[in-house]
């Protein structure tokens, strides 16, 4: 069974239709890669399926639950967990601080520090600047440091929405390493990406929206593959 | 996008010139500058007061106070250049400065501008003309603005030692000045060892010519020893063991705290009155803080809950028609705080899904609404209306009464100790970091499954606590309350004694008290020039040490990391 269902899911912002009968499923364990040009939906999705936008018509279901009319600190204690778009940390608490507030829901203090440990692993820069202001950390760290604070919430489903925005290609090489990482350790992921590129090559699945409805649906490889998506995103 | 008080990227690079545009320059800023007080008057309501008694008004003082400054900005811009180029420089400086006010001389005995600027008047005249003939006046006037600029370049390029007990001794003498009239209060109510020294320096009016000197020579020789002693005494600092030197701090910080909190004790009522507004709002200032500093909920209505405290206690003690009850004030007290903290849930509920800028306009609005529905008709019955509630009785311990404004103060350091020590704790507990998380970014905060709706009404709840714990004590010390007396002006100091103190610092929120609202009240004597201070002193603060008098614990780090 379908870790997270979506289906036939409307957005409307006011009189503009966002997303327009979407459909799609996402797998325990697998990465699922959406792309798409700017404005045709993509975050609207994410943002429908975390809670923050109103969901017009339609269904989000995850494991058994129904998402759709949920509340989004509801959400997260199902384990539905959003990386927001461009790297938004809490600029003025410390590193430490705003991995705390990661694991804000958490109760399993025990676990919670293991947890710590593993995140300082995978990003052994925010273990150097744990008494730092975050605001002044780079880019690249501030990014780690989205990505860690939200695996401090243990979710079920990462919700990553557009990890390479505004950083140089190494860092992105080095961002993209790191969610193949927490793929390992069992996390499913949802990523919106403008990079097709990068997301593809690790993406089992695949969709391409277009104006706010999928218009493909295959694998990875394949659409990497595919020529109408080579014309239109990879160049 | 939350509301955030941090100074802008934008640089303001001093462009250098050559040393006469600068010369220019500075002459012409600073000669506007005395344009602009001669106009709406500050000079002659200072000619009123006196520096020393019948000898130096501080109308004069200032007259030549503003060119001694424009050469010192020149010296400062001009510290590489050649003596030659200093001294010509300063001296066209202050011509410049003297000149541009002395241009008022011919304006005011020959046109006829008063009907626009009604302080350009005969008595301006004279005064400006330092009561010689309009000529040699202006003669003097202006050579006399050249020797301040000089004077003033002098103090800056000489060296730091002798400099520093000139400065020290003028600014006492300025601050003695200034406070003359609370002073002599003060020093009368010490008793005969104090009268003393009233007698030694003081007339009526001011300082004497004998005084003036003691200031000075006094301020200077503290100054020197000062100077001599810091730096034998900073090494044995740094000598003394870590636990000890702490102690030591600890220890001065409480003597400090001391020695404020027991200041009005010998002030005099005067003294404790101005002491317990600042407490008040010092106690309203830690509320706004909660919802501003931490929560950073910008809320410009906050004086509603003050005003819903007091009211509620006139309600519930009052020896009135439109009272409720006849509670004791320590009965009422509780209930009022229950009362506000009621309100400020109620209306967080319409403001919820406002941020930033939008959310300030409406809690103005609901600031607003509360003074105008307590002033209406409609709540005439119930509240009043514009003739308020009266007889409103003080509190009492036992037999005891506080009726004084010395003892409803230490009602008021009691209740802020408390508030203070309350908003410690919060600031570092889980829900103060879920602030904290919320005002830097409430979209993440939500994501990571924090509850915004109730995160936001605790912030406006307990902020509204302690409003209400204000509004109370303020309802005993009126022993009568008007709407009018809850107008958005408390709203607007509240913040900016928040912000001049530092935003989301607790020291900050007494130090912003104390130098916005007790400075001013101190100052009454100088009218509305007070506000013209006070803004200045704003606008001065917010472009030299924007991160507040007291800096927040975060925004200090953020500066050592930057």
């Amino acid at each position: 069974m379908a870790l997270l269902s979506v289906d036939e899911l409307c957005v409307h912002y006011g009189k503009i239709e966002a997303l327009h009968d979407v459909s799609l499923t996402v797998d325990e364990g697998q990465v699922v890669a959406l792309i798409g040009a700017n404005g045709a939906g993509k975050s609207s999705l994410l943002k429908a399926i975390s809670g923050i936008v109103g969901v017009a018509s339609g269904s989000i279901r995850f494991r058994d639950q129904v998402l759709t009319d949920c509340a989004p600190h509801e959400i997260v204690r199902h384990g539905v967990v959003q990386v927001p778009e461009g790297r938004r940390i809490f600029s003025r608490l410390t590193v430490q601080e705003n991995l705390d507030m990661g694991a804000f829901l958490r109760r399993d203090h025990a676990e919670v520090r293991r947890d710590f440990e593993r995140a300082f692993a995978m990003f052994p820069r925010l273990r150097e600047r744990r008494n730092q202001v975050a605001g002044t950390l780079s880019g690249g760290e501030q990014q780690m440091l989205a990505m860690a604070r939200a695996l401090l919430s243990k979710p079920q489903l990462l919700l990553l929405d557009e990890p390479s925005m505004g950083l140089a290609p190494i860092l992105v090489d080095l961002v993209f390493d790191s969610i193949e990482a927490i793929r390992k350790d069992g996390v499913t992921i949802l990523l919106v990406e403008q990079n097709a590129f990068v997301a593809l090559q690790i993406a089992d699945i695949g969709y391409v929206l277009e104006t706010g409805s999928i218009v493909l649906r295959e694998s990875g490889p394949a659409l990497l593959e595919n020529d109408a998506v080579k014309r239109a995103y990879l160049g | 996008m939350s509301f955030e008080i941090v100074s802008s990227g934008f640089q303001h690079r001093q462009r250098t010139g050559t040393p006469l545009s600068q010369a220019l320059k500075t002459g012409i800023v600073f000669g506007v500058l005395s344009l602009y007080l001669a106009l709406v008057g500050v000079y002659l309501t200072f000619d009123k007061s006196w520096v020393v008694v019948n000898v130096l008004s501080m109308g004069r003082t200032l007259l030549f106070v503003v060119p001694l400054l424009a050469g010192v900005q020149f010296a400062r811009l001009n510290r590489s250049q050649s003596r030659a180029v200093q001294l010509g420089g300063t001296l066209l400086v202050g011509l410049i400065v003297g000149g541009f006010t002395a241009c008022l001389l011919p304006v005011i005995l020959f046109g006829n501008l008063r009907v626009m600027f009604v302080a350009l008047s005969s008595p301006l005249a004279k005064m400006l003309a330092l009561g010689l003939t309009p000529v040699l006046g202006a003669a003097v006037l202006v050579a006399g603005s050249a020797a301040a600029a000089l004077f003033g370049a002098l103090l800056t390029v000489m060296s730091p030692t002798v400099r520093r007990p000139i400065t020290v001794g003028l600014a006492a003498l300025a601050v003695v000045a200034l406070l003359q009239e609370v002073l002599q209060l003060i020093l009368r109510g010490g008793g005969a060892a104090f009268s003393f020294i009233t007698r030694g320096l003081f007339q009526y009016g001011g300082l004497t010519v004998r005084g003036a000197i003691i200031v000075f020579v006094a301020a200077a020789l503290v100054s020197i020893v000062v100077a001599r002693l810091r730096a034998p005494f900073k090494a044995r600092f740094a000598e003394l063991p870590p636990g000890a030197a702490r102690f030591l701090r600890q220890a001065g910080i409480v003597i400090l705290l001391a020695a404020i909190i027991f200041f009005p004790l010998i002030g005099g009522s005067f003294v404790a009155q101005v002491f317990l507004l600042v407490g008040l709002y010092a106690l309203m200032g830690m509320g706004l803080n909660v919802e501003v500093g931490l929560a950073g909920l910008l809320d410009l209505g906050f004086v509603a809950y003050f005003a819903i405290g007091a009211y509620t206690i006139a309600l519930l003690t009052a020896d009135s028609p439109h009272a409720l009850a006849s509670m004791s004030f320590w009965a009422a007290l509780p209930i009022a705080v229950l009362v506000s903290v009621a309100f400020g849930f109620l209306f967080g509920i319409p403001v919820l899904g406002i941020r930033g800028d939008y959310l300030a306009v409406a809690t103005l609005g609901i600031g607003e609404i509360v003074r105008v529905l307590v002033l209406s008709d409609v709540a005439q019955p119930l509240l009043g209306g514009a003739q308020g509630i009266l007889n409103i009785p003080s509190p009492a311990i036992g037999s005891f009464e506080l009726a004084t404004p010395t003892s409803l103060y230490f009602l008021t350091v009691c209740c802020l100790a408390l508030a203070t020590y309350f908003a410690f704790r919060v600031q570092d507990s889980r829900l103060g970091r879920t602030w904290m998380a919320m005002r830097d970014d409430e979209d993440v905060a939500q994501a990571l499954g924090i509850n915004l709706v109730k995160t936001k009404l605790l912030a406006y709840s307990i902020g509204a606590a302690f409003a209400g714990v204000a509004g109370a004590i303020f309802a005993v010390m009126l022993k009568s309350i008007f709407p009018h007396s809850f107008q958005l002006l408390i709203s607007i100091n509240i913040l900016a004694l928040i912000i001049v103190g530092g935003l989301g610092s607790l020291g900050g929120v007494i130090v912003g008290a104390l130098v916005l609202i007790g400075l001013p009240e101190l100052l009454r004597e100088f009218g509305e020039y007070r506000f013209l201070l006070y803004g200045a002193v704003i606008v001065a603060m917010m472009r030299l040490k924007p991160e507040g008098l007291w800096p927040a614990r975060i925004r200090r780090r953020e500066t050592a990391d930057a």
